[in-house]
């Protein structure tokens, strides 16, 4: 199967009692069983493991407040333990992210401080570990390949933005465990790429946990754009709220997998789930699932999904002031994606938009 | 020499068949009030001028300042003098209002290749307009009418109609939902833009209006035609008997 192929191409450190070879059977297995069917739908397993690359670290640039060192499934599978809780049925491909051979970059803060993670050299996983009662502030900009994640200790503060724009084809994968109080941002855009894999696995794992993401594409040509996101809510009084807003010309596509979990025994949760969709021209092709799984009756929780075109009434009172048919569409379509522009990289971000999008 | 001349203007919205046949000539220096029931076609004379879409012309002919409406399109109809003050101005979240004036105000410099304002001079002189309407300039940050009040958002149409000076202002019932400090605000720009040189097609329900803004002539509209025009008595006749006695 070509799938299996795929996998052949890299090496996967084995874990726990399981082999190596287990391990990759269990990969195929799962993400072709029933459960996965959405996740791999239109964009197939076995491209989604082909955008994996062997991974390679180099010595993270030094860094005001944080130290770095090297784990090692081998040697430290107590502390990589909640990585393994991402389970294989449920999250295949993050997993295989983590799994790849070689080492994963720890950085654990100790005072409030920033992180370039492009300054940590090559394309290895990167473990962010944020002490209690810190901000963190982290950049990502590009790269093909790069597997993060991120644990927000009680009371820390993260805030993440990741500028995708300069990745042709790659795969990136978020998983992020905030403790109790903390909080995690997300800011994220991207445009164009072959193929742009995007999985993202946040868990407000503790009572007070808030996670907000903002995610903003525009993507154009061939390209495709295939975004899971899964929050789970893992304890009672947790907050997510997530909007995304995605556009797409000419012979684009664009997939968009939300879902919210919420556990047993999670009263007073407060979730929100929306993703906008705008198609510039006919061609482009929106594929749009938002789901919700709720296990607690005491829940506020709200999930929508829109795919459109630039609102009539919008453009004709840009018109109606002398702004002509293209600016005004450029300006709207800027607008749409602005809406969900914030954060340490806007500045450069909307200086993309206004690029792409003029 | 007209500033707005329209004749035998028929025209239908979905196959509809809405004016039937409007004639009404607007020298410079007059206002024109337009009174009539609802869905009289007071609003559809509003946007077949301004060209929204979906509004079809089978019949007839508008000119403003000698050119042609109909063979312009929306953008160019803005640029050949004509501004329509929304009766429900939309919300654009993500364009805040003062880059989309600067870009009115732009694009119009372009078409009549002057020279664009600079940003100092534009930022100064729409913070003198906003005061003038008691429009809080926090306003100016914001996406064009978001989270605006109803009030809010007329006088911000009102603004845009002093900055950009168009030859022709129709107003689509720019009194409907001002309170009467709002309604006094709003008058009080909209005889601002007032000169000899221009006009202003009044759209409204309210005779009160027409306490603040004194119009040359009122018309009334019933089914898509003029049935009845006079001066502003006309207005408070209408206010004390009804529209039943022109229909």
């Amino acid at each position: 199967m070509a799938h299996v192929n795929a996998m052949h191409e890299l090496t996967f450190q084995p874990w726990r009692e399981h082999s190596a070879a287990t391990v990759e059977r269990a990969f195929a297995h799962a993400a072709t069983s029933r459960g996965q069917l959405e996740a791999y739908k239109y964009t197939k397993w076995d491209k989604v493991v082909a955008l994996l690359r062997p991974t390679r670290s180099e010595s993270p640039v030094p860094c005001p407040g944080i130290e770095f060192r090297s784990l090692s499934w081998a040697h430290d599978n107590a502390m990589l333990a909640e990585l393994l809780d991402l389970g294989i049925d449920q999250q295949p491909m993050l997993l295989a992210g983590f799994m790849q051979a070689g080492e994963i970059i720890y950085a654990q803060t100790t005072a409030d401080a920033r992180l370039n993670l492009n300054a940590l050299g090559g394309n290895a996983p990167v473990y962010i570990d944020v002490a209690p009662g810190t901000r963190l502030t982290c950049e990502q900009r590009g790269g093909a390949v790069q597997a993060v994640y991120v644990r927000a200790r009680d009371d820390a503060e993260v805030v993440h933005a990741r500028d995708l724009s300069d990745t042709d084809e790659g795969w990136h994968g978020l998983v992020v465990d905030i403790h109790a109080d903390a909080s995690y941002t997300l800011h994220n855009f991207a445009t164009g790429g072959t193929l742009q894999r995007q999985d993202t696995l946040l868990r407000a794992r503790f009572e007070g946990a808030r996670a907000r993401v903002d995610s903003a594409a525009y993507i154009a040509e061939q390209a495709h754009l295939d975004q899971n996101f899964t929050v789970q809510h893992l304890a009672p009084r947790t907050i997510s709220v997530h909007r995304c807003h995605n556009i797409a010309r000419h012979a684009a596509k664009v997939t968009f997998n939300g879902r919210i979990y919420i556990d047993r025994d999670c009263p007073g949760v407060e979730a929100e789930l929306n993703n906008r969709n705008l198609a510039l021209d006919e061609a482009a092709t929106f594929n749009t699932k938002p789901e919700l799984e709720i296990y607690t009756d005491d829940v506020k929780c709200a999930h929508g999904a829109t795919v459109g075109q630039l609102d009539a009434d919008q453009l004709f009172y840009f018109l109606s002031r002398g702004i002509d048919r293209n600016s005004a569409r450029a300006q709207l379509a800027q607008a749409f994606l602005r809406q969900c522009i914030n954060g340490p990289q806007a500045d450069d971000v909307e200086r993309k938009i206004i690029q792409v999008l003029a | 020499m007209s500033l707005l001349r329209i004749d035998n203007l028929h025209a239908a919205v979905a196959d509809k068949t809405i004016l039937n046949g409007i004639s009404l000539e607007v020298k410079p220096g007059e206002v024109h009030a337009i009174m009539g029931p609802n869905g009289s076609g007071k609003s559809t004379l509003a946007n077949v001028l301004s060209g929204r879409p979906g509004y079809e012309v089978s019949e007839g002919s508008a000119r403003l300042d000698g050119k042609d409406l109909f063979d312009l399109e929306v953008d160019e109809r803005a640029h050949a003098g004509l501004f329509l003050a929304f009766q429900y101005p939309v919300e654009i979240p993500g364009v805040s209002n003062m880059e989309f004036l600067k870009a009115a105000l732009d694009s119009h410099a372009r078409a009549h290749e002057r020279e664009q304002p600079k940003t100092s001079e534009f930022m100064k002189h729409v913070r003198e307009l906003a005061k003038s309407l008691d429009l809080n300039l926090e306003f100016l940050k914001r996406g064009v009418n978001e989270g605006f009040s109803g009030g809010e958002k007329k006088r911000n149409e009102i603004l845009q109609l002093l900055l950009l000076d168009p030859k022709l202002a129709v107003l689509d019932e720019t009194d409907s939902g001002l309170d009467i400090d709002a309604l006094q605000t709003v008058s009080a720009g909209v005889n601002r833009f007032r000169t000899a040189d221009n006009g202003v097609v009044l759209i409204t329900h309210y005779q009160r209006l027409l306490d603040h803004i004194q119009p040359d002539y009122v018309h009334v509209l019933a089914e898509g035609k003029i049935v009845q025009s006079g001066d502003k008595s006309l207005a408070l006749e209408l206010e004390q008997r009804g529209y039943a006695w022109l229909t």
